[in-house]
């Protein structure tokens, strides 16, 4: 039983990692771009603006850099009588979005169970954590 | 808690958030098809009203009513699975949900056939029975809409968990109007009565939908 648990955490572990890498979406901004993106379908550079509070260079760059992945693709679109720079999430950026919210999410699963049952959360899952996300970024506005 | 674990601590809530947000979504899809039918009841009923007194020959008349309905059904009927069907794409990249949704929609277009060639044959036997003015329509309406509600109701239930009543609320109620709209007496009274009964209906299965779709928004019950 013991063996098996500590493989299903070895597991899920490997999929956070594998879903996070040196990827994209390791950073709070790109993951509530690509969250927008996916949920809302085609969006205006300046709607995101709005939405996110970033600076016009800040939010170039992250789009760029999701861009330069085939996570997003830019395209112009007519708002009104006017044309606007859009942009919308491709197939592999959604399924690289919902790949870290399901590992995520399980990985978390397996923390907060350890923690409610009065255990130390296991050394290696909190490891992947703070390697990928223990920046001072903060994705408490998600 | 670490800074890592606090941000994998939103990251877990952002999934449960859009799961919330894909069955408030889905909730208001069937809202809107309810509410875009009711408006139609009445626009279309009152258009088919007024070519009936264009003094047109019969098979003209037929015809003109018949692409009406045609083009409204089509024009609703595609909103909505287009909708759908995003919001199936969504469930399937972001929560790797597995529901066969091309099996639901052709189970459901198969209980729609059944039920409009079913209410069409009683609607038929009852003209051959002496049932005169909107009598014949009235029985085929409410049996057809009646039967699909509840086909609807039943075949969502064998593929989804948790699914809303009111599909099978507005295919009773509407078999339960046909007595009601039968025993009116003159033509058009009946006809304004039928289209009144399944506009309500319809507007009310919107509302309550909404209503539902509303609450699950916001963490209550699905």
């Amino acid at each position: 039983m013991g063996a098996s648990k500590s493989e299903e955490l070895e597991g899920v572990v490997r999929e956070f990692l594998e879903a996070m890498g040196e990827g994209p979406l390791s950073h709070p901004s790109r993951l509530a771009i690509m969250l927008i993106l996916v949920m809302r379908g085609r969006t205006t550079f300046s709607e995101l603006q709005q939405i996110l509070g970033l600076t016009p260079g800040n939010l170039g760059s992250h789009l760029e850099k999701l861009e330069r992945e085939g996570y997003v693709e830019k395209f112009r679109c007519l708002r009104g009588l006017r044309y606007l720079t859009c942009y919308r999430s491709t197939r592999r950026g959604s399924l690289a979005l919902g790949r870290v919210l399901r590992s995520a999410s399980n990985l978390w699963e397996i923390l907060s169970a350890a923690e409610s049952a009065g255990r130390a959360a296991p050394k290696e899952a909190e490891g992947a954590v703070n390697r990928s996300w223990g920046s001072s970024t903060s994705y408490r506005r998600l | 808690m670490t800074e890592g674990l606090k941000n994998l601590k939103e990251i877990a809530k952002t999934l449960e958030s859009v799961r919330r947000y894909l069955s408030y979504q889905r909730i208001m899809a069937s809202s809107r098809l309810y509410a875009w039918w009711s408006v139609a009841c009445l626009v279309g009923g009152a258009i088919s009203l007024t070519i009936g007194e264009l003094g047109l020959s019969p098979r003209a008349e037929g015809t003109s009513i018949l692409l009406l309905w045609v083009t409204i059904g089509t024009l609703i009927t595609r909103a909505y699975f287009s909708e759908s069907s995003r919001i199936a794409e969504l469930a399937r990249t972001l929560l790797e949900e597995k529901t066969p949704s091309e099996r639901v929609g052709l189970t459901q277009g198969l209980g729609w056939a059944v039920s409009f060639g079913l209410g069409c044959s009683a609607g038929w036997v009852a003209a051959r029975a002496g049932l005169r003015g909107t009598g014949p329509l009235a029985v085929a309406l409410c049996l057809a809409l009646g039967l699909g509600n509840i086909l609807t109701w039943a075949s969502l239930k064998r593929y989804f968990e948790r699914i809303t009543p009111e599909p099978a609320v507005v295919g009773v109620s509407l078999l339960a109007s046909l007595p009601l709209i039968l025993s009116i007496k003159g033509e058009v009274i009946q006809y304004l009565a039928l289209l009144l009964a399944i506009s309500l209906t319809y507007a009310g299965a919107s509302a309550s939908l909404a209503f539902r779709a509303r609450r699950v928004l916001l963490g209550g019950s699905k």
